[in-house]
């Protein structure tokens, strides 16, 4: 490859699983490992990083707090959590503050773990805007997190030759698709003045609203109308990589929550009854990040998202197919 | 104000309600006492008498004018009964009578008094002109007579005149007597001078004598007579009985009225003791239903009672189960959380196994060609036939295979994968042992075992929960077996040991803390001691007690059920043996576990 090797740092704190991750890659990435979650996070300020993979239970830095760490020196490094175990939080932690890429399990597949890295690698490559493939300008990625660190590595410096966005700038929706409308109506105090609030209880009324309007952000419970909403949210990631999906439901299966942030990439987890603020900001958020996919496709792509690998219940999948064959009609 | 003093003033205030009530009554009562009638109607008779006797006498004073001296008797008399009457009506006391002073009462006797004194007085100017006059009226005639009886008077020759005129005399002096008006008044006048003037001439002394004796009598009588008539008039019997009648009027009104205010009184006493009736009723009333209340709450008490203790029993049977449920889900938490722990342990060794394994194999996939081209090459050199084209070709994809296999340097890690592999599986089957020595399963419950083992292999499991939190220190002594359950006396040491790295969890500083395993032969070689020390922040010495109790627990609510430490010291009771803690705050807390050999 014409390219140099991308960066790629690996931390766990038993170094033979270091030594097997290293001999793993070494070949096609330049490969820095340590068990020292500041070790790590040095490393990155240091030199440009694609990739960044962490274990959680660490005994000098936990995994989730060197990932946030990570994601606000250099917002543009992939992130993803390797682990034999991580407790509940530790996942909602993940999604929330550190909004990985790929939550993986220990022990891990070789060709599974190779196709997540390469598929991060080429993602923070073109936000980082050093793949050969660029060509639109857009590709100088704003990335709008919260809490900017002042490092170097953060790309706003190139915002200046961003030009502007050919794209109008039409105000999104914000879809609610929960069956308690105290939060339709906190979403609506908040945010009713500049955006259209909808409400959706069946998956029918979901579909609807995603093909009549221009929703933004999409707020949803595990269940809606008693249908499983999770293949829905997975299937609309693969099509609308610019939705950002917020999940609100009662926390109590990491499993699930972490298949979510694989295949649907949910940009946050917020466990009910919620507390109306923390709502209120990851709905800002939300609409912050939804319009920075819009005005930047390829930020979107960061998006990606694998193929669901349970198979939903018929009636669901024959809704989804149903609206997405409408999409394609359109 | 205390409850007691409360009823004890309710009490007082009851009882003098109760008196005043009564008094109230007793008053009434009084205040409706009968009216002494008969001292009233003696009183109106007293009066009637008056009345009567005023009457009598004005009648005997007439009578005294017409008749003799026994009428004086008879006036005397009735003047005595009416002073009598008089002195008795003074007796009276009006205010014990009618209940109060009544001036117009007082006033209307005070009238009949004075009439009565004026009566009196007239009498007595009466009976004294009447006497003269009776005295006139009497002697007049024999005066007259006498008069007449004298000689001289025949001798005269007007001695017949004479006669005539003084029986005339006599004649119109009686007629007045009679008839006092002025006509008359003016004839016995008029006779009186005939027979002076007669007298004169008759020039006779006794008859002069005689003539100016029955003249005095004569005028005597014109002027009492007179006299006696106005006094007559003047008596005031009329205004007296009225008076009296008047004084009657009054005081059969002040009857009338006290009659109505008794009456009244007793009209109020009715009701007031219709009230107190009422009241007692109610009272004796309330008294029943309380009674029977009572009769009836004492009934039902005994079943009342039963069905409480039923109650209680059955909630006290729930609590037990639920209890031992706690219990159970206790250890069920602690062996979940283990588990949790273990398969994370090994989920590492596995996962860089497996990678190492994946590794190897797309190694031996690249090898195995390259082996074999090497093979075909020598072959090919060693035999008869050198082709060069093939054998260039050969070395030609042999030299490619080997640059990428240099380049990977694969083939030189080769020693470390399989070392780290080997490794991994040792630490897997660690684990596994572990597992089977902590639950030891394999064997019977009760074995013979050395506590160091049963330490190493706690040691093993708890190792994800506290790797990260302590240091460990063993200072394991030369003990001997000892006969236990070892499963049990695992889940002891697994308790405490993860309470001490617990203990340590606030460290400021970053240092791990350390737990010391110590375990030796007690002085006296029947026991074997195990110490589990930590240098935590320690327990206070008021709690060294509780820490064994069910369900006390320090930490926050969730994080754990408080039953690990009464399990402990359950289970080594049932050994025969002691668990005991000994600490200090900011120190470090050691617990020491002794079991019989």
């Amino acid at each position: 490859m014409s390219h140099t090797k991308a960066g790629l740092v690996f931390v766990d704190d038993e170094p033979r699983i270091l030594r097997a991750l290293t001999l793993l890659f070494k070949r096609e990435y330049n490969v820095f490992s340590t068990e020292n979650g500041n070790e790590a996070l040095d490393y990155i300020n240091k030199n440009k990083v694609h990739v960044l993979v962490s274990d959680q239970r660490m005994p000098i830095m936990q995994g989730v707090e060197v990932l946030a760490k990570a994601k606000q020196i250099s917002p543009n490094t992939m992130r993803l959590l390797l682990t034999g175990y991580a407790d509940l939080q530790a996942v909602i932690d993940s999604v929330n503050d550190c909004e990985i890429y790929r939550y993986v399990n220990k022990p891990w597949s070789n060709q599974q773990l190779k196709k997540n890295i390469a598929e991060a690698a080429t993602i923070s490559e073109t936000l980082f805007g050093d793949t050969s493939q660029a060509s639109s300008p857009n590709n100088q990625t704003e990335i709008q997190t919260v809490a900017i660190a002042s490092s170097p590595k953060v790309q706003l410096k190139s915002a200046k030759n961003v030009p502007k966005p050919a794209i109008a700038k039409t105000k999104a929706s914000i879809l609610i698709a929960h069956a308690d409308k105290s939060y339709f109506t906190l979403v609506k105090n908040a945010y009713g003045s500049t955006h259209g609030i909808l409400q959706a209880s069946t998956i029918d009324e979901v579909f609807q609203h995603l093909s009549s309007s221009n929703v933004g952000v999409l707020i949803s419970n595990k269940k809606v109308g008693g249908e499983d909403m999770s293949f829905v949210l997975k299937s609309l990631k693969m099509d609308h990589p610019t939705l950002v999906s917020i999940l609100l439901a009662q926390a109590d299966d990491s499993k699930f929550l972490s298949s979510l942030i694989n295949e649907a990439q949910i940009f946050k987890y917020i466990s009910m009854p919620g507390d109306p603020a923390a709502l209120k900001k990851a709905v800002g958020y939300a609409m912050q990040r939804h319009y920075t996919y819009s005005r930047n496709p390829l930020l979107a792509k960061s998006q990606q998202v694998e193929a669901p690998t349970e198979l939903p219940s018929k009636s669901v999948s024959d809704k989804v197919l149903g609206y997405l064959r409408r999409l394609v009609k359109k | 104000m205390s409850q007691k003093a409360k009823s004890f003033f309710s009490f007082i205030l009851i009882i003098l309600l109760v008196l005043f009530l009564l008094g109230a009554w007793g008053y009434l009562l009084y205040k409706t006492q009968d009216v002494d009638r008969s001292a009233h109607y003696n009183l109106l008779t007293s009066i009637s008498d008056l009345k009567r006797l005023t009457t009598k006498m004005s009648k005997d004073v007439l009578g005294l004018r017409l008749a003799s001296e026994n009428v004086y008797d008879e006036l005397s008399n009735t003047q005595f009964g009416i002073e009598k009457k008089n002195q008795a009506l003074h007796q009276f006391n009006f205010k014990v009578l009618y209940g109060l002073e009544s001036p117009e009462a007082q006033q209307g006797l005070l009238a009949y008094q004075a009439l009565l004194e004026k009566n009196s007085t007239l009498i007595e100017q009466f009976k004294t002109s009447n006497g003269i006059y009776s005295n006139s009226i009497v002697y007049l005639p024999v005066s007259i007579r006498e008069l007449l009886s004298t000689r001289s008077i025949d001798k005269h020759k007007k001695g017949m005149q004479f006669r005539l005129v003084t029986n005339q005399f006599l004649a119109k002096t009686l007629e007045y007597s009679l008839e006092s008006n002025t006509e008359n008044k003016n004839r016995v006048l008029g006779s009186m001078e005939a027979i002076r003037n007669l007298a004169k001439q008759i020039k006779d002394e006794d008859v002069e004598f005689q003539v100016d004796i029955a003249t005095s009598h004569a005028e005597s009588i014109l002027k009492y007579k007179s006299e006696l008539d106005e006094i007559l008039q003047a008596m005031p019997t009329l205004d007296t009985v009225k008076s009296l009648e008047n004084l009657a009027i009054i005081l059969t009104r002040l009857q009338e009225n006290r009659l109505a205010i008794v009456d009244r009184y007793r009209q109020i006493l009715v009701g007031f003791s219709a009230l107190l009736l009422a009241l007692l009723g109610f009272i004796g009333l309330r008294l029943r239903r309380s009674y029977s209340n009572l009769q009836q709450a004492n009934e039902t008490l005994e079943d009342k009672v039963e069905e409480r203790t039923q109650a209680l029993r059955s909630a006290f049977d729930r609590l037990k189960t639920s209890q031992a449920q706690l219990v159970q889900s206790e250890k069920m938490a602690a062996l979940g959380q283990m588990v949790a722990g273990v398969a994370h342990e090994i989920n590492t060794p596995l996962g860089y196994v497996k990678s190492n394994v994946e590794l190897l194999q797309d190694l031996l996939e690249q090898t195995i060609p390259f082996v074999k081209g090497s093979a075909n090459l020598t072959k090919m050199l060693t035999s008869e036939e050198i082709k060069e084209e093939a054998l260039q070709q050969q070395i030609q994809s042999l030299t490619e295979q080997s640059d990428d296999f240099g380049e990977d340097g694969l083939l030189n890690d080769v020693e470390d994968i399989i070392k780290d592999m080997t490794f991994g599986l040792e630490t897997i089957h660690e684990l596994v042992l572990g597992l089977k020595d902590f639950s030891r399963m394999d064997q019977t419950t009760t074995g013979e075992v050395n506590l160091n083992e049963c330490l190493d292999s706690t040691l093993l499991i708890a190792k994800n929960e506290i790797k990260h939190k302590v240091e460990i220190n063993k200072e394991y002594g030369k003990i001997p077996n000892i006969t236990c359950a070892p499963s049990q006396i695992n889940q002891v040491f697994l308790n405490i040991i993860k309470n001490a790295a617990h203990a340590m969890d606030e460290k400021p500083d970053g240092t791990l803390g350390m737990v010391t395993l110590k375990t030796n032969q007690d002085d006296t070689g029947r026991f074997v001691k195990v110490e589990i020390s930590d240098n935590g922040k320690g327990i206070p010495v008021e709690l060294h007690k509780k820490i064994f109790d069910p369900f006390f627990t320090t930490k926050a609510v969730g994080q754990g059920t408080g039953l690990g430490l009464s399990i402990s010291f359950k289970i080594i009771e049932e050994h025969k043996g002691n668990l005991q803690v000994s600490s200090v705050v900011g120190s470090g807390t050691t617990f020491t576990i002794s079991l019989p050999v």
